[in-house]
């Protein structure tokens, strides 16, 4: 095997990205007092928890190497960035630009991550989804959020 | 988990059966969900006496209010989450003393509750008791002394946690009586009732432990008050058992952030006042243990000074120090 | 004993059995399910938001309405982790293991008529073990000190990595991950910041509806969108909508068996319940022949599980009612009610209150019938919204869990929590990396560490009060034996791999 597909190996990734949260952790726990067996600080189980993920990370890294699982399969991209890229844009304008107006932006998002979503209907859901969630959630639950934000002249 | 949650539809479902014991009132404030923060988790007395505060409230202005346990630290995480909230009259801090007067004195907080903070309304001050497991052999106060004395390091104590009123006092009462009881910490009063009840630890001073020695699960010892309790005739206070100076009772109260609009204050101050007219919220506060005893946002902050310099007093001659 | 159980029961029957608390019953439940579908808000949160309601109603009627609340609400939030991987709470995170496999397999609705009647029937037994044993069940919590508590902790989190149907080492890893997450936020005994980076979003610790939405329901999708061909949900042919002859005697023993661990973990103040769903499928997985089948659909991984949480919800109320200490955020809801009612929970409210503890005990297993009654014939509606094709159906999921996990706290940095939380959840189960131990860890790490501290100072920094306590030994002692039973098979199974490939 050579070490470029050792490298995708999937227990080689995931023992290093282990190791890696263990090692971050640790840093972490290292900043908090750990008092004594008897009186616990606040860094004494982190610090002990980090270091066993660290071992953990490093043992899954290990049985990687020697004995391979084989390599991650790929990645689509295309569906990862539309649903993390929606849910960002609901995170950041639900507030500003209101629910309706919101929702309609992400489900329509939302949809490019799909290769057999079309337009129109994409557009019908969005339109459909936008006024079912200002009635079930504005109207019927009444959570405190505004239908149409400030950003666009609020309501 | 937080529980403070889209909670209007109860305000909009809960009108039809609210408008028969109230009048809702036609002003802007409040116009949506009040979010009443306890610092202290479920279970313990700050808590029912939010739930009452909420019920009486929530019936006089037609506002709909969340009760939310933000338990822990004392009271400091819940009481910091207000203190960093909107100044709207939206969030409310139900505390008790230990925020106010004990943790400013025994550590470093990342905000000041008395300068972020201001009183609202004082709700009622808190007796309470001090309890030991019924598998402690002392009968009343001079014996668990010698018991304690013979058995150095042995007991355990609990209490709503580090930096809460109960510990301080108990802390004051070791050094004044002269014995050595390791504390153990707990998140709230509640949990720390099960430690005592489990006989994980051996004594408790805290006002939920009343009820239980009433029933005879506990055995009460001494009242942290300036009067005994009626259903524990027997049980003498701590000074009348010669420790003048643990006479402080304990006390809850409403506070907001600082920058709250005045004439919201003087409202819910004026609200709450009206409740003590009403004989049933009087018994429904008496039932979870407390003495009701308003005060206005001025004479609360007097109240709050003398409180605060008293336990800086008894922490500082006591020797006390957070663990 | 008996004559006086059924003095009781029938104080509770004619408290319960009036026309007018059976409508808020069945309104409660109503509300309950229909609430509890919406994704992301779970239990606590309806009940949150429907308690206002019960406010005008006598006390009876209001606990009534609440409990058929909550167990609407309990099994709204089984229904979307069947359906769509959407687990509303931490019990659930069990059911959408397998439950899910199996909607995906085309037996969506065998698995949530399966839930009805695991729960029904636990409901059922916990309600007269309630009945029966309150006062002795409440003694029997009060030999629970820390160092049984955390002995508890450690058995399940051991059961946990029973979850994973793949590389032990890794589920250790994500447990212990979980349990690092779960620390997060201010230390409750000293106040302390732990991991929170500097942020105000983060005093109060991570979010767990944003963890959990974000690692299942949104790492789903994202999944689902790789290759849209293979969606099983819609592909496969809808089997069967109610379970055969055979289901039921498949779930019959995971449902005693489920019910069993779940009214004895319900009993102990402070997250039992939540423990016993997990303890439950760890134990179902260990007595199945077909252990294999896990992870991939198996009805005992929703018949016990759903058992032991509902058993576990309803003796939860001993705790509560007897000591008057909330084992969760549910029965914090519960006491707060009754305090509004005039009622404070303690060691009194049985004798003094005879009518409202029975017909609270009765209206329990009332809310229970009506769960079946009005589920039942839902089934059918449930499962033809698995037939909307995917690309109408996932925009609809994204949108749902963004507004649930918006409206926990009002906050809009839990939606980019989730975001981060649902493309780490992706790259994860993309590695062979189960998100259920995860979990766990998440839920348990804080009351995990609670105890172990608290048994430390009680020792005097002693760690043999762990074995020198027989219930924390013998928990211990299952843990180990639990650890030895999944790790030897794995290592022979590992050693024979390397020696093939020698």
């Amino acid at each position: 095997m050579s070490a470029w597909s050792k490298l995708q190996d999937k227990d080689v990734l995931s023992g290093a990205i282990f190791a890696g949260v263990g090692v971050w952790f640790t840093v972490q726990s290292l900043n908090l007092s750990m008092g004594s067996a008897r009186s616990m600080g606040p860094g004494y189980l982190p610090t002990a928890l980090s270091l066993l993920l660290l071992a953990f990370g490093v043992a899954i890294l290990v049985r990687g190497v020697i004995r391979g699982v084989g390599p991650v399969s790929k990645i689509p991209l295309r569906g990862l960035v539309a649903v993390i890229a929606a849910l960002l844009i609901f995170a950041f304008c639900v507030r500003g630009a209101g629910l309706v107006p919101t929702v309609f932006v992400v489900v329509l998002v939302t949809c490019l991550g799909s290769t057999r979503a079309q337009p129109l209907p994409s557009v019908l859901l969005a339109g459909g989804v936008a006024i079912f969630c200002w009635a079930a959630f504005i109207w019927g639950l009444g959570l405190p959020l505004s239908m149409i934000g400030p950003w666009l002249g609020g309501y | 988990m937080t529980l403070r949650k889209l909670v209007t539809v109860g305000s909009f479902l809960a009108l039809s059966t609210l408008m028969t014991s109230s009048v809702i009132q036609a002003q802007e404030y409040p116009d949506k969900p009040i979010r009443l923060v306890v610092a202290y988790p479920a279970g313990g007395t700050a808590d029912a006496v939010a739930r009452v505060l909420s019920e009486a409230l929530t019936k006089t202005t037609g506002a709909t209010i969340v009760v939310d346990n933000q338990g822990g630290a004392s009271g400091a995480i819940g009481a910091g989450q207000v203190a960093r909230a909107e100044a709207d009259g939206y969030t409310l801090l139900l505390g008790a003393n230990s925020i106010f007067s004990v943790v400013p004195h025994l550590r470093e907080l990342d905000f000041d509750p008395n300068a972020d903070l201001v009183p609202v309304a004082k709700i009622a001050d808190s007796t309470r008791l001090l309890a030991v497991h019924p598998s402690v052999p002392a009968q009343n106060m001079k014996e668990f002394i010698a018991y304690a004395k013979a058995n150095p390091g042995m007991l355990n104590y609990s209490s709503s946690g580090n930096g809460s009123t109960p510990q301080i006092l108990t802390e004051i009462f070791k050094s004044a009586a002269g014995v050595d009881v390791q504390h153990i910490p707990y998140g709230g009063a509640g949990p720390a009732l099960n430690g005592l009840l489990s006989g994980t630890v051996q004594m408790m001073i805290d006002t939920v432990v009343i009820s239980q020695a009433e029933s005879g699960a506990l055995r009460g010892l001494a009242v942290f008050g300036n009067a005994r309790i009626p259903g524990l005739p027997d049980v003498p206070t701590m000074v009348e058992e010669g420790f003048t100076e643990l006479r402080s009772a304990g006390w809850t109260g409403l506070f907001a952030p600082k920058d709250t609009p005045a004439d919201i204050i003087e409202m819910l101050s004026i609200e709450i006042s009206g409740l003590y007219n009403d004989p049933a919220f009087i018994e429904r506060l008496s039932s979870v243990g407390v003495d009701p005893d308003f005060l206005d946002p001025r004479a609360f902050a007097d109240s709050l000074a003398v409180d605060f310099a008293y336990f800086g007093d008894v922490i500082n001659s006591a020797g006390i120090a957070e663990e | 004993m008996s004559m006086d159980l059924l003095s009781n029961l029938s104080i509770g029957l004619s408290a319960a059995f009036s026309l007018d608390n059976l409508f808020y019953c069945f309104s409660g439940v109503l509300l309950g399910t229909l609430i509890g579908v919406l994704p992301g808000i779970g239990t606590v949160a309806t009940i949150a938001m429907l308690l206002p309601i019960t406010f005008g109603l006598p006390p009876v009627g209001s606990l009534i309405m609440l409990s058929g609340i909550y167990y609407g609400a309990q099994y709204g939030g089984s229904t979307t982790a069947i359906l769509i991987n959407l687990p509303g709470e931490s019990s659930s995170v069990v059911t959408a293991v397998d439950g899910y496999q199996m909607a995906r397999n085309g037996r969506a609705g065998v698995a949530l008529a399966t839930a009805a009647i695991g729960s029904f029937f636990a409901g059922t037994v916990a309600t007269i073990l309630l009945a029966l044993f309150a006062p002795p069940l409440a003694a029997v919590a009060l030999t629970f000190g820390p160092a049984e508590y955390t002995s508890l902790m450690v058995l399940g989190l051991i059961a946990s990595i029973a979850l994973a149907s793949g590389s032990l080492l890794k589920a250790f890893a994500m447990m212990i991950i979980g349990l690092l997450l779960g620390l997060g936020g201010q230390d409750i005994y000293t106040g302390a910041q732990r991991f929170t980076l500097g942020m105000v979003e983060l005093i109060d610790g991570f979010e767990f509806i944003a963890i959990v939405m974000g690692m299942f329901g949104i790492a789903e999708v994202i999944r689902n969108l790789e290759d849209e061909s293979t969606r099983s949900v819609l592909s496969t042919k809808l089997k069967n909508l109610f379970p055969s002859r055979a289901d039921f005697r498949e779930m019959f023993a995971p449902i005693l068996r489920g019910t069993a661990l779940g009214s004895l973990f319900g009993i102990l103040p402070g997250g039992g319940a939540m423990l016993s769903s997990f303890a439950a499928y760890a134990l179902e997985k260990k007595l199945s022949r077909h252990p294999e089948t896990f992870g991939k659909g198996a009805l005992a991984g929703v018949a016990g599980p759903e058992s032991a949480n509902n058993a576990g919800a309803q003796t939860s109320f001993i705790p509560m009612l007897t000591l008057g200490i909330p084992s969760n955020p549910v029965m914090a809801l519960m006491i707060g009610a009754l305090i509004i009612q005039g009622i404070t929970p303690g060691p009194n409210v049985v004798t003094e209150q005879p009518v409202l503890f029975w017909g609270l005990i009765v209206s329990m297993w009332l809310g229970n019938l009506m769960l079946v009654v009005l589920n039942l014939p839902l089934v059918g509606i449930w499962v033809k919204l698995l037939s909307v094709p995917y690309h109408f159906l996932f925009p609809v999921i994204v949108v749902f869990c963004s507004i649930g996990v918006f409206s926990v706290n009002n906050a809009a940095f839990d939606v980019i929590l989730m975001a981060i939380f649902a493309a780490i959840g992706y790259v994860l189960v993309k590695l062979d990396c189960e998100p259920a131990p995860l979990l766990l860890g998440f839920v348990v790490g804080p009351m995990l560490e609670e105890n172990i501290r608290r048994a430390m100072l009680v020792s005097r920094g002693e760690p043999a009060i762990f074995i020198e306590r027989p219930i924390s030994a013998g928990l211990l002692v299952i843990a180990i034996v639990t650890i030895a039973a999944v790790t030897l098979p794995a290592i022979r199974k590992g050693r024979e791999q390397a020696f093939k490939e020698e």
